[in-house]
């Protein structure tokens, strides 16, 4: 991490070296094609359906190998759609709210797998708010996409715990009660990578997704993404009109990944830097004022005063990239568990009867339990 | 599959005999390699292709792109692609009876202790140990003996079957006030529904011999509570 005075020249990307990849292809020579998903069954317009189109081209950018990658969700119309990408990679749609203990799992029995999880407000927020925290907090590497609309829209439109005190339904009903705020509540937990977008926005978007599969711990990002057939009408505050009209975001982003020779260049005093563990860079150009993406307060503080100004804060809000891992953390061996053969995973009888042993003489040390 | 505990398991110090150390290493099942899939044309994740109703599978980080697959809900074909035709649900509906079917003889079997009386006891979980117990209460203060059978999984093993069709009165002892696990034999074998009676206990507390013994002297012919209680009482005295 540096601060805002460093004068870097911009380069260009190294010539392409011999047995480079073919035209239309990516640096493991596939087509964005390759990064595809079946056909949506969304209503046309809504903004899910966006947020899909920037995850295939920011897979396709980053040269995501599809085996490598596996795309979790919970229900939803957001957690339909990680069936319209990425249809080489492996998926699991879980039980309403539930993705993050699959999401947990799928990480333990193979670290060797990016995690995309695609989450709904309601998912996340209401149904899966306890599974949300303990995700957060335990900081598994999952990329956590929360497609925020504000409301059920699988189920027809109710209002999410996500939705605006004073935001009405499509009948006129307004919601007051207060609104949960995923990221600050993430920031609260202890979260390394937090960011806030719109589905319409895909200069802002596509970065910061590209940033958040180089983040090693769990990285949320909540996606304003409006529902066109719920939400989408005047005094919802989560309409396309109305988050255009309000969008302030923070800085311009751009990701440097650490295989690209590219420096860029800034006047001092215009841009931060943030390095990440695998050597890429995320330079967020100042727009209204300077803001420090380090700081958890400084975040907390915009994202209220976001609230009482009516605004929608959108870029990178928080990031703390060197946060321990969670594979450091419980110890996991660096191949995956899920391959070990069976003699290297059986423990020999004189273990279990030692278990036994000291279950019997009550001597010996019991594995503290985790909360 | 699905483990289940219950409570008085789950909040209680038990003790129990050492755990014995497992004969054969874990099973996987019918998962298939990069290997084996390279040497098939395709791979659809729920083709029943030899008839038992459970299809190959492979595991996330499998190379081969044919291995990959989405795992959603119910509305799904053979290929794992989501669905809303109606037939390719009752195929899948259909799969899943017959893994069902399969499953039969490959959950753990039922303990039996069976010696051609006329009285059967079916219980599961922790009420075990307090059946063990009320099955010699009732041969010392009643003279009633029975057989056992203790009930590991389901679905019910070919053996439930046959332990229900060999006794005329069957106990099942379980700690819910609706009797489900009577309820559920009656269901699935309709033939022997009236030959099933319910002990149940649901007081709050763990479950205790007394209470079971009671419960099955007064299913018994000369056997009333109120005769057993005076045995009872006779022994104490
Ligand atoms: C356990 C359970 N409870 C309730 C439901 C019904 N349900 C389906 S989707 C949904 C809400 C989804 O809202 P959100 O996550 O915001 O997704 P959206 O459809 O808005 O993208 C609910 C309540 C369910 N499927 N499962
Ligand atoms: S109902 Fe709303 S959230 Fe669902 S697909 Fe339609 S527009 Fe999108
Ligand atoms: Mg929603």
């Amino acid at each position: 991490m540096s601060g805002a005075s460093s004068d870097v020249t911009r380069g260009q990307t190294r010539a392409p070296a011999a047995g480079a990849p073919p035209a239309n292809t990516n640096r493991i020579g596939l087509t964005r094609a390759d990064y595809d998903g079946s056909k949506s069954t969304l209503c046309p317009g809504c903004g899910h359906n966006a947020i899909t189109a920037a995850i295939i081209q920011a897979a396709y950018d980053a040269g995501l190998e599809p085996h490598r990658v596996a795309k979790l969700s919970g229900i939803g119309c957001s957690s339909k759609t990680p069936a319209y990408f990425m249809s080489r990679s492996h998926g699991f749609n879980a039980v309403h709210g539930r993705m993050p203990s699959i999401a947990t799992g799928v990480r333990v029995a193979n670290n060797e797998l990016l995690l995309i999880g695609v989450s709904g407000d309601g998912d996340t927020a209401s149904i899966g708010l306890g599974q949300f925290c303990h995700m957060v907090r335990r900081n598994v590497p999952v990329v956590y996409i929360i497609e925020n609309n504000g409301v059920y829209g699988l189920t027809k439109g109710q209002f999410s715990a996500t939705a605006d005190v004073g935001s009405t339904m499509k009948g006129g009903a307004a919601n007051d009660l207060m609104p949960i705020d995923c990221c600050a509540l993430a920031i609260e937990l202890g979260c390394g990578f937090v960011a806030r977008s719109f589905s319409g926005d895909q200069k802002q978007l596509r970065p910061l997704l590209r940033a958040a599969f180089a983040h090693k711990g769990t990285a949320v990002l909540d996606v304003i993404s409006p529902c066109v057939t719920f939400a989408d009408h005047e005094g919802s505050t989560k309409s396309y009109a109305h988050v255009k009209e309000h969008d302030a975001p923070l800085h311009d982003i751009e990701f440097v990944p650490y295989y690209e020779d590219i420096t860029v260049d800034y006047a001092p005093g215009t841009t931060r830097e943030v390095e990440m563990p695998d050597g890429s860079h995320i330079y967020l150009k100042k727009l209204a004022e300077d803001y420090d993406p380090t700081s958890r307060e400084r975040a907390l503080a915009a994202i209220h005063e976001a609230r009482r100004e009516q605004k929608l804060v959108t870029g990178l809000l928080y990031a703390e990239p060197a946060l321990i891992a969670f594979d450091d953390e419980l110890k996991l061996i660096d191949a995956p568990l899920a391959t070990l053969p069976l003699e290297q995973v059986r423990p020999p009888k004189a273990v279990l009867d030692e278990v036994m042993e000291q279950l019997k003489t009550g001597r010996g040390t019991a594995p503290a339990g985790g909360g | 599959m699905f483990v289940l505990s219950d409570l008085d398991l789950g909040m209680n110090n038990w003790m129990s005999d050492p755990f014995p150390y497992p004969e054969r290493g874990w099973d996987r099942g019918k998962v298939l390699t990069d290997e084996q899939l390279a040497t098939l044309p395709r791979f659809e994740r729920y083709r029943d292709v030899d008839g038992d109703g459970i299809p190959f599978r492979t595991l996330p980080g499998t190379h081969d792109p044919k291995g990959t697959y989405f795992t959603r809900g119910s509305g799904h074909n053979e290929a794992a692609q989501y669905t809303e035709k109606p037939d390719d649900y009752r195929r899948n509906m259909d799969r899943l009876n017959r893994k069902y079917e399969t499953a039969r003889a490959l959950v753990p079997p039922p303990v039996v202790d069976e010696h051609g009386h006329a009285a059967g006891l079916i219980a599961y979980g922790s009420s075990h140990w307090a059946v063990i117990e009320a099955r010699d209460m009732l041969r010392a203060e009643a003279g009633i003996e029975t057989d056992y059978l203790l009930l590991k999984a389901l679905p019910f093993a070919a053996a439930v079957e046959a332990f229900v069709a060999r006794h005329e009165r069957v106990h099942v002892v379980e700690q819910n006030r609706d009797g489900q696990m009577a309820s559920l034999l009656k269901i699935e074998y309709p033939q022997h529904a009236a030959r099933i009676h319910s002990v149940l206990h649901y007081d709050g507390l763990p479950i205790d011999a007394r209470s079971v013994s009671d419960g099955i002297a007064a299913g018994e012919p000369g056997g009333a509570p109120a005769g057993a209680r005076a045995v009872r009482e006779a022994v104490a005295r």
